[in-house]
């Protein structure tokens, strides 16, 4: 084949080309630390690159959702353990007012006690963290318990509800819990009618069972009287239809007793308490009570309950229509029955042939001893009655305090398997990504070689020896 | 006389050496000319006469001069130009493309989706809080820009190539012109029409980088240029005119329109040129970039039509149910130009439908507010993101049920995207309610059972075809007659991100594809003209040797004339 200078020209001018383009190449790839600058480099390493940088990000962002949920964990695990540590407190109160003969003083101490108790327990329920509050379900943005300015009672109005956030690919976890399963409903709230002329403060007793659902209980008055001595009738459809114990109405003692015979407020598990002041109920006045069904234990009912326990511990006067000691009969009638027992006892009949009966101041002092005897037996069991429910109270929170200690597990688990996921998927993207160091670098020399051996005989082949150089 | 012929033989020796010494220096001159071929003297030698046998031979004449060529190799060359052209007018935009996709240069539509989605999930940290919303939606913007980024830098890329072609297709038509004046000075010039043939080849050389063309040598030495699977361009003295007119109904792309010889009106060639470097240009704007833009247009319209659809299933703070997210501009228009985030939302964060719930007034049963720590709605939008198929379950507004409606399962796609709609025949809380079922195969020509309608319970029987079922909260609100339930079925054969990477892959390839058959089409050139070079090209060498050669033969004329004469000059004295 004929060689011409042009061909000589152009096959070096070419080569020359290829190398600085590959020696460019090699430089951009050992600047950047990257084998794939482009696309067009490696397209698969591409695509590859691309989904693992998607799947990095989104780690990133599962990681501080765990954070978030650590932290709320964390402040709810933290306030359960005080929670915990006020219902012993209490429980201690009530185990040392339980064995205090008369003394009037220290039990009225112990009252006061388990009022800041109470405070205590009300601002725990309302723990938050930055803006959210953490026991009222969704509600996350207001407090979940709320405290009536009058009767001082504390409800519930969060939900049952619980927020979550995403912790890994389709895993949810919780961040709140519900109060009421923590600390129960607050949900048994009585309120006067308006225009009532009694004015005193009607309170609900006891743990609502649940039976009837979300209720009104209407209790009306039939007769004029006092608390304890007007009749009343029941509604649980809102005043529709009643139940007026077949005409003749119901006392409040009726309507709290279940000896002779189940009271329709005591059926459901409740018993009401109308506080006796100066004034007294006309026909028609009534007391509702707003029943909700709650998950546990109703926690500040309960302090509030225990409180007014050992503020009427050494107040005769104070028993009422209520059965505190849960023996059936109202409390009232059961000292008149202990009283009544004294008298019967000393009366003669033929059932009872007594020689020597008490009469007189001697019968008046046993009557009394026997009247203070009882009493002091329905306060310790009404006493014993809130201990026991102290400790279903203390072992709700306890039950909730492990599940929360079972989310912060399942949280940090997920922390370090999003750790893991994360480091993998630098490495997996390193080695699709990440220019061979060694290799480039000798490739790099390799190109250099190349172009100094193609620079040098570049100029001897184009300067070339022709006959130019021969023809004179 | 004898001697007189000798003479005569030995200036036309002359003559003929001098002509030739022409061509060697024409050669030399032009030895670093563009496109030149080198030419060759034919000298021949005239016969004795048959009339007069001791006459002898009469000298040498000069036959022809030739130009060096070979049909064969400059087809050859045509060819390799043509397919190197293909490749090479589309390197500039290719690299531009792979800019517009890349991660690493400008926040790319990856970027983009991983925002929105890691932002909505912070979002579901903190829902009710009004800084948390504000910031998700300022950052919803971005996913916006970048699909009318990427958009508007594909529009500008096809701009561009038309500006380009436009370019290229006025080279044609001043080439075509150039052949066609060229074709008439050839045939007028006669023998001396070397060079014209020299700047002929030339200008067909470059029009076969551009466009695909075929030559048809006429006898008369002027030629016919075809332009393959369109027409003649160049025929004799005449030529064609090819242009650019945009296209009113296509976004006002260029289409390549030729108007033939003798022809009244031009027609749309653009199909058929898919050679050189228009046919380059104009496979990359119409196949590649058409389809990478039909590819984000669809990604957009999908993108937008699941976030509303999920949206839609949830309750604003205002206890409505969501309005949609995104909408577009220009609704006509192309969907990733057009996207935008609702201005209504925009404005006002209320409206973002995070939770799943709303709250009721007790006694009156309205709704009065959505659930604002729930953030149930808020997670399923983020679930979209690794979704392929989805079904959205909800509500539509105005509806009286406002509980939460649950959808387990997974959709195992048996009948694509059809929606299925369920619609109360007779009302009720979740427990009661029956259904009329529109969209569902399985309860095709039995859509609301006989006028009774389906109850829950039966309308997960039904659904179990798809994979689904359906759980509607108990919360105290229950359905009216009419009130719907629509469930949205999505099928997409990837997640978006996985949509985005193989565009991705797609364009790396494309280009990697390009830039090596640029490379290997550049050696086979390489090749082609080293072999034409080698057939027509000067060598220095090689004129010199015939210099030498030529002279030596002038310097033995010359001394043949002088020896003649000298013999004259014997025969002149002999006489006188």
């Amino acid at each position: 084949m004929r060689i011409t200078d042009k061909i000589r020209y152009n096959a070096t001018r070419g080569d020359l080309t290829r190398l600085h383009n590959r020696s460019m190449k090699l430089y951009k790839e050992l600047s950047s630390g990257k084998r794939v600058n482009r696309p067009s480099d490696d397209p698969f390493s591409a695509l590859q690159s691309s989904s693992l940088t998607t799947h990095q990000r989104q780690l990133e962002q599962f990681s501080r959702n765990l954070d978030t949920a650590r932290i709320q964990l964390y402040a709810a695990d933290n306030a359960l353990n005080q929670a915990v540590g006020v219902i012993t407190e209490a429980r201690t109160t009530t185990l040392s007012a339980v064995s205090v003969v008369g003394d009037k003083d220290s039990r009225r101490v112990m009252a006061d006690t388990v009022g800041q108790l109470k405070e205590q327990m009300f601002n725990l329920a309302n723990s938050r963290v930055g803006d959210t509050f953490i026991f009222g379900g969704f509600q996350s943005t207001q407090r979940p318990y709320t405290r009536d300015a009058v009767t001082g009672v504390v409800s519930y109005r969060g939900d049952d509800g619980a927020m979550k956030v995403e912790v890994g690919e389709g895993t949810l976890q919780e961040t709140t819990l519900k109060g009421s399963v923590v600390f129960g409903g607050g949900s048994s709230v009585a309120t006067r009618s308006a225009a009532s002329t009694y004015t005193g403060l009607p309170t609900v007793v006891g743990q609502y069972d649940g039976s009837l659902g979300n209720v009104r209980v209407k209790v009306e008055a039939m007769t004029a009287g006092a608390p304890n001595a007007a009749s009343f009738r029941v509604s649980f459809d809102g005043g529709l239809t009643f139940d007026d114990n077949g005409g003749a109405g119901y006392s409040l003692e009726q309507l709290n007793e279940s000896t002779p015979a189940v009271g329709p407020l005591r059926a459901l598990g409740v018993q009401l308490r109308l506080a006796e002041n100066e004034t007294s109920f006309s026909p028609g006045d009534s007391v509702e009570l707003l029943l909700t069904t709650g998950a546990g234990e109703d926690v500040f009912s309960l302090l509030d309950e225990l409180e007014l326990a050992l503020r009427e511990a050494d107040d005769i006067a104070k028993v009422g229509a209520v059965d505190y000691d849960g023996n059936g009969i109202a409390d009232a009638q059961d000292l008149q029955d202990a009283m009544q027992a004294v008298i019967s006892a000393n009366t003669p009949s033929a059932a009872n042939p007594i020689q020597n009966p008490l009469v007189g101041a001697e019968l008046d002092f046993f009557v009394r001893q026997a009247r203070d005897k009882r009493f002091e037996q329905l306060v310790d069991s009404r006493l014993q009655r809130l201990l026991g429910r102290l400790d279903k109270a203390l072992s709700q929170v306890s039950d909730q305090q492990s599940v929360v200690g079972l989310g912060l597990n399942k949280v940090e688990s997920a922390e370090s398997a999003n750790l893991f996921l994360q480091e993998q998927v630098i490495t997996t993207k390193a080695r699709f990504e990440d220019s061979d160091f060694t290799e480039a670098v000798s490739e790099m020399n390799l190109v250099e070689t190349a172009l100094q051996a193609a620079t040098s005989t570049t100029s001897r082949v184009l300067q070339g020896i022709s006959l130019l150089d021969y023809l004179r | 006389m004898g001697l007189n012929y000798a003479l005569l033989n030995g200036a036309s020796g002359m003559r003929a050496t001098q002509t030739a010494i022409n061509t060697v220096s024409h050669n030399l001159a032009n030895s670093e000319t563009e496109g030149y071929s080198r030419q060759r003297v034919f000298m021949s030698s005239q016969p004795g006469s048959a009339s007069d046998p001791s006459r002898g031979g009469r000298g040498a004449t000069i036959e022809k001069v030739t130009r060096v060529s070979d049909r064969f190799v400059s087809e050859q060359v045509r060819r390799d130009r043509n397919l190197l052209g293909f490749f090479t007018s589309r390197e500039q935009a290719l690299q531009s493309l792979e800019s517009v996709y890349s991660e690493d240069i400008a926040p790319s539509i990856n970027t983009g989706f991983d925002s929105f989605f890691n932002n909505l999930r912070d979002l579901t940290r903190d829902p009710a809080n009004r800084g948390a919303r504000a910031q998700f939606l300022s950052g919803a913007q971005g996913i916006v820009d970048v699909f009318r980024n990427v958009h508007e830098d594909l529009r500008r890329l096809q701009i561009g190539i038309d500006q380009d072609l436009a370019g290229r297709l006025g080279e044609v038509n001043d080439l075509a012109a150039r052949i066609a004046q060229l074709n008439t000075e050839v045939v007028a010039a006669g023998g001396a029409s070397l060079d014209f043939e020299d700047k002929r080849d030339r200008a067909i050389r470059r029009l076969s980088e551009l466009v695909p063309v075929s030559v048809v040598e006429q006898g008369t030495g002027s030629v016919h240029v075809q332009l393959d699977g369109v027409g003649t361009i160049v025929q004799d003295g005449l030529s064609a005119e090819i242009k650019t007119l945009p296209d009113p109904a296509n976004r006002r792309v260029a289409r390549v329109v030729l108007t033939g010889i003798g022809a009244a009106e031009a027609r749309d060639v653009t199909d058929k040129i898919t050679r050189g470097e228009v046919g380059g240009l104009l496979a990359l704007r119409d196949q590649t970039i058409g389809a990478l833009l039909t590819d984000i247009n669809a990604l957009a319209q999908e993108f937008s039509d699941a976030l509303n659809a999920q949206h839609a299933a949830g309750f604003d703070l205002n206890g409505d149910r969501g309005q949609a997210l995104f909408t577009f501009k220009d609704p006509a228009g192309d969907p990733a130009a057009n996207i935008q985030v609702s201005a209504a939302v925009a404005a006002n964060t209320d409206l973002l439908a995070i939770s799943s719930s709303a709250l009721r007034d007790p006694v009156t049963g309205a709704v009065t507010a959505g659930v604002p720590g729930d953030a149930l709605n808020g997670i399923a939008m983020t679930d979209l993101q690794y979704m392929t198929r989805t079904a959205i379950a909800g509500v539509q507004a105005g509806s009286t049920y406002t509980g939460r409606v649950q959808v387990g399962g997974s959709y195992n796609a048996s009948i694509g995207s059809t929606p299925v709609t369920l619609t109360a025949v007779s009302g009720g809380a979740p427990g009661a309610v029956t259904f009329r079922v529109d969209g569902l195969p399985a309860a095709a020509g039995v859509e609301d059972n006989g006028g009774v309608g389906y109850s829950v319970a039966q309308v997960n029987t039904l659904l179990s075809s798809l994979g689904v079922n359906l759980n509607l909260d108990v919360n105290g609100s229950s359905f009216t007659a009419g009130d719907r339930v629509n469930l949205d079925l999505v099928t997409r054969p990837s997640t978006f991100n996985r949509k985005v990477a193989e565009t991705l892959q797609f364009v790396g390839q494309t280009a990697k594809f390009n830039y090596e058959q640029a490379d290997i089409h550049v050696n086979r050139l390489q090749q082609s003209e080293k072999l034409m070079e080698s057939v027509v090209g000067v060598s220095i060498d090689e004129e010199l040797l015939d210099l030498t050669r030529f002279e030596k033969q002038f310097a033995a004329n010359g001394k043949v004339i002088q020896t003649v004469n000298e013999l004259m000059d014997s025969i002149l004295q002999l006489v006188g």
